[in-house]
């Protein structure tokens, strides 16, 4: 059995080797970041789900007789005044509209070159600016 | 095959070991590790396939070349016996724990990231270190692999009472159950790892939780079923230690779906669920510890006393992980909302788990105890079952009272006249079902009374609720009655499978309470041919004794007739087995009907079968506890299987309209 097990372990281990590292030798794939601004927008998905959830249980009890309709009226409101902080405090982002290769007009007075953040549209501040102050991302090389 | 199952074996430990290692760099630097850790896994499962299907295969050939294979097969042996005894010693159920854990961490890869990249490669870390704990156990102290001294041309055969046909289900869906909880385990431990502490990893590890939860209730009720059927001593749950490992670990997991449940709807109850997820994964590894290393005694007969420290460490080092995370994550697992009052439902679910907690505590305890006063130098000490009588009857009517009135409540508020209003039918049912019972069973057992008191109001409970969600659905949507109750359990199925479940377990307590309470028991009679012996309502006649020869199997059985008040009842033929090896076994058999079963065990014979001993039970309505079974995992699947997401129906805009007349507020 020694001699089998020996040349199975390198058999099944050599195809398990090359099946399992082959990602390690090609590059890397691009990620899609987890910036600031989209765990806001996951947050306020959930909470306004979380909310809608809540107002379903709430209609349902008050249907079903569970609930006094005052207590039913008051949690309600309650739960709208909630989804609507929610919506409050949330910042959309104005992206950067992205045109390929607009023309610059000949006319156009020279300026200062700007860069903006490509994901947030936010401008850089300072040259050594390594990632956007406002989503988090890395400034491109 | 023997050597390449082996080979199998060490490689899926390697990659065991390489997928922990890989998920925790793909954590912190993502990129190509992320996608090595995920094939790592997949290569796992593939891996520990193999070795599995190189057992089932020797064990097809029945190669008594191998150890495992010449100690639990035999050439005599159906082949649907020789598959399930794959599973029936130590070694083999080890290996299909270790594969089963392989097999969920490949679907966990395959499965959506929703709670992004990092959230899931910790979650594959965590299941790659536990199938590495396991495949290493496997391989270094379980060997199903190894070879036996000399060639045989017969084997040892599996033990008798493992021939029945729950045994071939009962093992696979309770490692199904205990190592699916490995899932919401790992997903609890990402959470606190990566600070996600919130409510998404309860909604994300909301399926695999009630999978796990599903096939734990199966395994521990086909073992009842198997108990029952097989060891001949007339009852269903003896509270050996094999038994209640398997239900404590139940108690924690129905504890935490509940409180899934609270935080789920209102966000709170937050620190429970790390809490109570990591005591039922922790619980499932100190059941397979206390039933595979012999630290206790009990009927299972895997012992291995090579596994206790290396079982144990590891159960140490999870516990001290787990309540380090915890600790470490604490400010962050603070409820978000506050309850609105104690009578709420919320305030039910918090007792109730504080009464599946203090259930699952005192089992334990009461299993743990011997082994605590072995070590205090006490001696032997044995629990009797009494002990878990007396602290399951009244936290189990607690629960069935709870199941009566939760249902009720509403989400945030509590008032004792809308409250009173929605429960009164409910009430009448109990109050009914109380005297009813209490009237059948003599005042006496006024507590029986109690029990069926409190099974009337709950089943009228889930009644009503039914009808009234129906009926809301039909009145806002116009639709017929069967098209809107159709509707409304599809479109709810968690609600509605959770309350198929609460009904199973009431009409299991009526077989419980009528099998425990009331069993009527006659030892040991000795009859002659056409003697007869009465045992309650019922009278056993003996017949006589015949043999039947199955190749080296010989079965011996008595032909009885069972008759009721006059009526006869038919034939029932209980009977020996001897097989091989001098191993012997009786088969019961049982007269089943929903007002009791006629169990009757031949427990030998004088002068050729002149004359027969018999043991024979009269067990009332245990039928019911079979038929609350099938409709708790009729109600799990429910809840369980992946379907539309909740809607809401809505409330009529007369009603809204009327609610704000009356407070004055409109929107």
């Amino acid at each position: 059995m020694g001699y089998h097990l020996g040349v199975w372990i390198l058999v099944l281990g050599l195809v398990a080797a090359v099946f399992v590292l082959w990602p390690l030798a090609r590059p890397a794939p691009e990620e899609a970041g987890e910036g600031g601004h989209r765990q806001a927008q996951a947050g306020l998905v959930s909470g306004l789900a979380r909310i809608e959830a809540e107002l379903g249980e709430l209609e349902e009890d008050y249907g079903a007789g569970k609930i006094a309709l005052s207590d039913y009226q008051r949690l309600r409101l309650e739960l709208i005044d909630q989804a609507a902080v929610l919506v409050a405090g949330y910042r959309p982002v104005k992206r950067a509209r992205v045109t390929a290769k607009e023309p610059t007009p000949k006319t156009a007075v020279a300026s200062p070159e700007v860069e903006f953040c490509p994901y947030c549209g936010a401008a850089r501040l300072s040259p050594d600016q390594a990632f956007c102050h406002r989503c988090g991302h890395k400034w491109p090389a | 095959m023997a050597a390449l199952g082996d080979a199998a074996l060490v490689v899926g430990f390697l990659l065991a070991l390489y997928a922990t290692v890989a998920g925790i760099l793909a954590f912190r630097e993502g990129g190509q590790y992320r996608q090595s850790s995920r094939r790592a896994v997949w290569a796992l499962a593939a891996s520990l396939t193999l070795a599995l299907l190189s057992l089932v295969v020797l064990f097809i050939r029945n190669d008594f070349s191998v150890a495992y294979v010449f100690a639990h097969s035999a050439t005599y042996q159906p082949l649907l016996y020789r598959i399930s005894a794959v599973w029936a010693g130590n070694e083999g159920s080890l290996l299909l724990w270790a594969w089963l854990l392989a097999f969920y961490a490949a679907l966990v890869a395959a499965g959506p990231r929703t709670l992004g990249e990092g959230f899931h490669d910790l979650v594959l870390a965590v299941m790659s270190l536990t199938a590495a704990f396991f495949t290493g156990l496997v391989l270094f102290s379980a060997n199903p692999f190894a070879l036996a001294p000399a060639g045989a041309s017969e084997g040892a055969g599996i033990n008798p009472l493992l021939l029945n046909a729950a045994m071939i289900w009962h093992p696979l869906f309770q490692y199904l159950g205990y190592v699916g909880v490995t899932v919401p385990f790992a997903y609890a431990v990402a959470a606190l790892v990566k600070g996600q502490s919130g409510d998404d990893w309860v909604r994300a590890a909301r399926g695999w939780s009630v999978w796990a939860w599903f096939f734990l209730s199966a395994g521990m009720l086909l073992g009842a079923l198997w108990a029952y059927q097989e060891l001949n001593w007339g009852g269903f749950w003896g509270w050996d230690p094999v038994e209640n490992a398997a239900l404590v670990p139940w108690l924690f997991m129905t504890a935490y779906l509940h409180n899934a449940i609270v935080q789920d709807k209102r966000s709170m109850l937050r620190a429970w669920s790390p809490i109570l997820i990591t005591a039922t994964f922790l619980l499932t590894i100190l059941g397979t510890w206390l039933t595979r290393t012999g630290v206790i005694n009990s009927v299972h007969s895997m012992i291995n006393k090579e596994q206790i420290y290396p079982i144990a460490i590891f159960m140490v080092l999870v516990a001290v992980t787990a309540v380090g995370l915890i600790a470490w994550r604490w400010p962050k697992l603070k409820d978000k909302t506050e309850m609105g009052s104690l009578l709420s439902k919320e305030g039910g679910f918090v007792l109730s788990n504080l009464v599946f907690v203090a259930l699952a505590l005192a089992v334990l305890i009461g299993t743990l105890m011997p082994l605590f006063a072995r070590l205090a130098g006490r001696g032997d000490v044995a629990v009797s079952q009494t002990y878990y009588q007396e602290i399951s009857a009244p936290l189990g009517l607690l629960l069935a009272i709870l199941i009566g009135i939760c249902p009720v409540l509403a989400w945030r508020s509590f008032r004792w006249r809308t409250f009173l209003r929605a429960w009164l039918w409910p009430a009448i049912a109990g109050i009914a079902g109380f005297v009813a019972t209490a009237f059948l069973a003599g005042w006496a057992h006024w507590t029986v009374g109690l029990a069926g008191g409190a099974v009337l109001a709950g089943i009228g409970t889930l009644i009503r609720e039914l009808v009234v969600s129906t009926a809301a659905r039909a009145h806002a949507t116009g639709e017929a009655w069967p098209l809107a109750l159709s509707r409304v359990v599809a479109k709810d199925r968690r609600r509605f499978g959770g309350y198929l479940v609460h009904a199973g377990i009431l009409l299991m307590i009526i077989g419980i309470v009528g099998a425990v309470g009331f069993q009527v028991v006659q030892k040991g009679t000795v009859v002659p041919v056409g003697g007869q012996i009465t045992v309650g309502d019922y009278t056993i006649a003996y017949q006589g004794l015949h043999e039947q020869d199955y190749g080296p199997v010989a079965r011996v059985f008595a032909d009885v007739t069972v008759s009721r008040g006059g009526r006869d009842l038919g034939h029932l033929y209980p009977a020996r087995m001897y097989f091989p090896g001098d191993q012997t076994t009786s088969e019961v058999a049982i007269r089943g009907s929903l007002a009791g079963d006629v169990y009757v065990v031949l427990d030998g014979w004088t002068q050729n079968g002149q004359s027969g001993g018999f043991t024979v039970y009269v067990n009332p309505l245990v039928a019911w506890l079979w038929i609350g079974m099938y409709v708790l995992l009729a109600g799990g699947l429910l809840a369980a299987w992946p379907g539309a997401s909740r809607v809401a129906v809505p409330v009529p805009a007369r009603v809204l309209a009327r609610g704000a007349t009356a407070t004055g507020v409109s929107g």
